[in-house]
């Protein structure tokens, strides 16, 4: 029996298992998506991947025993990972855990989401030291068998996001761990019968666990898809489609307990409703009319307002469009043409298919037209102006709610995204925005704070003869036009107040007494208006970026490069809300920020906790190289995915689809990467100098690549295959450039203390699983160019340390 | 001149007034033995509203469980109801603050909460509900300010806390809750604590309960995302409704919105906290709130 399993066996194991553990991880986070919030996927997935970490920790415990037993060892780990893969995460599904915070439930929810979180860590612990282990057996072959790793990732990130378009989430990690057991099979110790023996065994695990417990994903029960559900096990509502795919999961259900109409006044009745929910959230209703005539409950909505001030038959923009109210809404203002700007094409086969009958012919309307594109992209690249842009994107009360959206990036929503949008605009047209009231307001500050800033980057002095703000008890309407509104105009807007029974907050000229009526919101002692109207004063005014920086959420406008429109977190004002609510100011705080820097944290701590032990351990029996090792790829880990996720950001903008920007990067960086690996054994891969002239060029390439990237609106015209073509080409020599610093590092301690590995295995595995909520923290906090300058910085700093590696010359091995 | 009115002997006097107390003592045993007294099919009040003069409270309930964790609930209503030390503004309305000292809040949180009954928070009942904080309790059940003979009409009973306090306000309760298992166990809880007045339905709130409309307060636990025009119907001229907005273990404002003689609306913000957004040199002046 092979103690080492052969290089060939070893790349194989490698490329699989890494496959399979970057398709786990891609599917975790759509089945995390699935349960609960996009904030709470994030940071599990944070903690998840604590794993990797963990695994090089273990390897280096144990190194002496775990490379001895090498081959078996590798069996055992490749088929665990395998079986773990849906067994943890099915029994996850079973922990009675609360993603919404509940202040008196904290104390006892802690053990809870502990435990959550260590079922979930160990598949990638497992499958992670399996890596690991490969790395440090293989020898001479570590360059080409790190490029398996990177190679086989990428094929798991491309892979995963194809699968999710057929596998239903509650599935997906069967189908991973089938991937890990077929590179248990390369290197399965012992005789045939016995490997086979060992498979059947897992196999049979799997299948038990299976059977009593099949597949699911458990909804958070204060989603809208959970109380649909509750309504569909009373035969209240039936589903009548579902879309799988990367995005989401779609789905349609109709029933006449559904009323999910939002800023609806007080009117007739509506008539039956489809809703349209995307991973449990509601993201739009279909009236189930056949005709404009019959849809004239839309008439109620705070929309119409707009078109009491749009010119006769406008020419309307809807982006962001989902279930079809607007478009009732603009045909029966005689809308000459409508352009419905959605980027998930499922929609559209949702309406189109299963709900044709149930008002989705509304699509088909003939003035109607159907463009699959990001909003941000139609945008910039539409060569027609229209008389009404209406976000329709902006109008989920749920955004900004509790931080459910505070980690979502939103490039219409930035200054430079609303410049786009005024500048399609005709002279008269109107840009309209509709948001829900929050109590302290939030969303519509910000709003209007880059709406001013938009309108000053067009030339307008007075932004205030530009903007009118409406509302009701609900939500605001906010509507922009590029050049003043006439005095006409005004008396117009007095009169749909009037007779709409919608209360002023804002329009030039308005007088004291028309304010805070007919519903009378709180603001200042002094005046009789809300905090709307003040905030509107103050930012029309001088005192703009005082009122700003001492409002108690950050309503900075967003930037392309700080694009997270629903994060309202402002550290400095965390004890005034103490004061004010007690214990449930957690609620009242926006959270997504709390829990990436949460993230950021306990990552840091566990990280600490875990080397610094054996780190003083080396330094007390006298071993060296331990520091320079972790600071080497410590740095190469953070380098790596700061910079695949600034790429992200932006490609996200350049391509136009979140989805196919996400396969791009990750695949892209991951296979290229993987090919610099391959190339780099045929460097004089111990000589430091080479090292850091890659690392140079690197850093060079990345801030061109970046500051070039700003001005991504010379891909204007490229079709979506150009775009990409683009982004691969950008992604290429950088992500070339990339692979080598890695297996170079490993190489080096190969020849001179091979004991190491793990150690760098390790510290990589940390660094990697921190770049993530750093990266974001640092993206929310300053700005995406901020973090490409820590990433580069990090890649700098590993050039300087490199020559610390043990290298051969090192005689004793004390590792 | 009033005619005099005849004087009748003590004994007659003494006789009457026995055969009286006994006639409605074997009511009172009586109505309490039928069951399922609180549903649509078996109303356990009159039709019709006792009049009361204004400002007259109910006969208070006692409800058995408001004999147990008497310490824990005093102290919850004096700390954050009566007596808050944090920003919140207290709640004035004695037949409110006596409501929810009666109300066994413990009752209507599943077991497996119930140590926390009494925390100044929302807790989830399950479902994806929450019941409510006590004090937001108690301030809606100010905000609607009803008379004993008013008529309430409240949209997702939940756990029936609510409704609970409301049955000590008035004996006209009426709630709608449309998840089965929910008004299920509201219904049970409701009925072993004596909340006899209180009528439970199963069925979809947006409708309201046309059947015993005009009500002159509503109140609203479940939005979906506008107010349900057959409740504006249902709504009495000068009635209120009460809307609280926000997520789950959030109430970030209560919404007061009132029917005008033309039928027009005007609304009002209830944050119930002091708190104004504006830190630095500028935060100065009190929230104009409630």
């Amino acid at each position: 029996m092979r103690a080492t399993p052969s290089a060939g066996g070893l790349i194989w194991l490698v490329t699989l298992l890494a496959a399979s553990l970057l398709g786990f991880e891609v599917s975790l986070m759509r089945v995390l998506l699935v349960a609960g919030w996009h904030h709470f996927a994030f940071v599990v997935i944070s903690v998840a991947l604590l794993g990797f970490g963990a695994s090089g920790t273990a390897l280096y415990l144990t190194r002496r025993w775990v490379v001895r037993h090498a081959a078996i060892v590798l069996t055992f780990l490749s088929l665990a990972t395998a079986a773990t893969m849906p067994i943890c995460t099915g029994l996850a599904q079973h922990v009675p855990i609360e993603m919404t915070i509940a202040p008196a439930l904290l104390g006892g929810l802690i053990g809870r989401w502990l435990l959550y979180w260590a079922l979930l860590t160990v598949p990638f612990f497992l499958g992670a030291a399996a890596l690991g282990l490969a790395l440090m057996v293989c020898g001479g072959r570590v360059a080409v068998v790190y490029a398996g790793n990177l190679l086989g990732s990428a094929a798991g990130a491309l892979a995963a996001p194809l699968l999710m378009t057929v596998v239903s989430p509650a599935w997906l990690p069967l189908v991973m761990g089938c991937g890990a057991a077929l590179a248990a099979a390369g290197v399965a110790a012992g005789s045939p019968a016995r490997r086979s023996a060992a498979i059947a065994a897992c196999a049979a695990a799997v299948g038990l666990f299976l059977w009593l417990d099949p597949p699911h994903v458990r909804l958070d029960a204060f989603k809208r898809g959970a109380q649909i559900q509750r309504l569909a096990a009373q035969d209240a509502v039936e589903r009548v489609g579902r879309v799988l795919g990367p995005r989401s999961v779609l789905e349609a259900y109709r029933g006449r307990v559904l009323h999910d109409i939002p800023f609806l006044g007080v009117g007739q009745d509506p008539p039956a409703i489809s809703v349209l929910l995307a991973d449990g959230h509601w993201v739009g209703s279909v009236l189930e009319v056949q005709s404009a005539d019959e849809a004239g409950i839309v008439d109620g909505m705070l929309m119409a307002s707009v078109y009491d001030l749009a010119p006769q038959g406008p020419r309307v923009a809807l982006l962001g469009e989902t279930g079809g109210l607007n478009i009732w809404l603009a045909a029966r203002h005689a809308a000459r043409a409508i352009d419905v700007v959605q980027p998930d094409r499922r929609l559209t086969v949702l309406l189109r298919g299963p709900l044709r009958n149930l008002g989705g012919a509304v699509l088909d309307l003939p003035n109607v037209r159907v463009w699959p594109a990001e909003p941000r992209h139609f945008i910039e690249h539409t060569h027609d102006s229209f008389d009404v842009i209406q976000l329709v994107m902006t109008e989920s009360s749920a955004a900004g709610s509790g931080g459910i959206g505070g980690l979502a990036q939103d490039y219409l929503l930035t200054i430079e995204g609303l410049t786009a949008c005024l500048g399609r605009l005709e002279a008269h047209g109107l840009l309209a925005v509709g948001r829900a009231i929050q109590s302290p307001p939030r969303d519509n500050l910000k709003l209007l704070a880059t709406v001013v800033e938009a309108l000053r980057s067009l030339g307008v002095v007075d932004a205030s003869r530009h903007v009118v703000i409406l509302r009701d008890y609900l939500a605001v309407l906010t509507l922009v036009k590029p050049t003043p509104f006439s005095d006409a105009q005004i008396q117009r807007v007095r009169a749909i107040c009037r007779d709409r029974q919608l209360t002023p907050v804002w329009f030039s000229g308005i007088q004291a007494q028309e304010l805070n009526q007919p519903d009378a919101l709180p603001g200042p002692t002094e005046g009789p208006g809300d905090w709307l109207n003040h905030a509107a004063v103050q930012l029309f005014g001088p005192a703009a970026d005082r009122f700003i920086d001492e409002w108690a959420f950050d309503i900075r406008p967003p930037t392309d490069t700080r694009p997270f429109f629903s994060d309202f977190c402002r550290l400095s004002s965390i004890e005034a809300m103490r004061a004010a609510y007690g214990d449930l100011w957690l609620t009242r705080t926006e959270l997504a920020f709390l829990f990436v820097l949460a993230a950021a944290v306990s990552v840091t701590v566990a990280a600490v906790a875990m080397i610094l032990p054996l780190a003083l351990i080396r330094v007390a029996q006298g071993r060296r190289g331990g520091w320079a090792t972790a600071a080497y790829f410590g740095c190469l880990g953070l380098g790596y995915l700061l910079l695949e996720m600034t790429f992200l950001a932006h490609l996200t903008v350049l391509i136009g689809d979140s989805v196919l920007a996400a396969a791009v990067t990750i695949g892209g960086f991951l296979f290229f990467s993987g090919l610099g690996s391959l190339v780099s054994r045929f460097l004089g891969r111990r000589r430091a100098q080479n090292v850091r002239w890659i690392i140079l060029c690197l850093v060079v390439g990345a801030l061109v690549e970046t500051i070039g990237l700003r001005h991504w609106e010379v891909a204007a015209g490229l079709p979506v295959a150009g775009r990409l073509a683009l982004g691969l080409g950008l992604i290429a020599p950088l992500a070339f450039a990339m692979g080598f610093p890695m297996p170079m590092g490993l190489a080096r301690l190969a020849g001179g203390m091979p004991g190491l590995i793990a150690w760098a295995w390790g510290a990589n595995g940390f660094a990697s699983v921190l770049a993530a909520p750093l990266a974001m923290v640092l993206a929310m906090t300053w700005g995406y160019h901020i973090t490409t300058a820590f990433a580069l910085a990090a890649y700098l700093a590993a050039g300087v340390v490199f020559g610390l590696l043990p290298q051969a010359s090192w005689t004793t091995d004390r590792s | 001149m009033n005619p005099p009115v005849p004087s009748l002997g003590f004994g007659k006097t003494l006789a009457a007034g026995i055969g009286l107390a006994l006639l409605a003592a074997a009511a009172m045993v009586t109505a309490k033995a039928l069951p399922g007294q609180t549903t649509e099919e078996a109303p356990a009040v009159p039709q019709t509203p006792q009049k009361a003069t204004p400002q007259a409270q109910r006969p208070a309930l006692e409800p058995p469980a408001a004999r147990q964790r008497i310490a824990e609930r005093l102290e919850m209503v004096r700390r954050t109801i009566t007596h808050p030390d944090d920003r919140r503004t207290p709640v004035r309305d004695e037949a409110v603050v006596e409501a929810i000292k009666t109300a066994p809040r413990h009752v209507f949180v599943p077991r497996e909460r119930r140590s926390l009954a009494y925390r100044d928070s929302p807790l989830s009942i399950g479902y994806g509900q929450t019941i409510s904080q006590p004090y937001i309790v108690a301030l809606m059940s100010e905000l609607l300010d009803l008379d004993p003979s008013d008529k309430v009409l409240e949209i997702g009973t939940g756990s029936g806390y609510q409704a609970a306090v409301l049955g000590s306000l008035t004996p006209n309760v009426y709630t709608v809750e449309i998840i089965k298992p929910l008004y299920e166990r509201a219904q049970r809880d409701l009925l072993s604590q004596g909340y006899d007045d209180v009528h439970c339905l199963n069925a979809d709130g947006y409708y309201g309960w046309a059947e015993h409309a005009p009500f002159d307060a509503i109140i609203v636990t479940c939005a979906a995302g506008h107010l349900p025009p057959p409740l504006w119907e249902q709504l009495a001229v000068g009635g209120r409704i009460v809307i609280p907005i926000g997520g789950p273990y959030q109430v970030q404002r209560l919404v007061v919105l009132r029917k005008l003689p033309d039928g027009s609306r005007r609304s009002e913000a209830i944050i119930g906290v002091r708190f104004v957004p504006m830190t630095g040199a500028v935060e100065r002046t009190p929230e104009n709130g409630r």
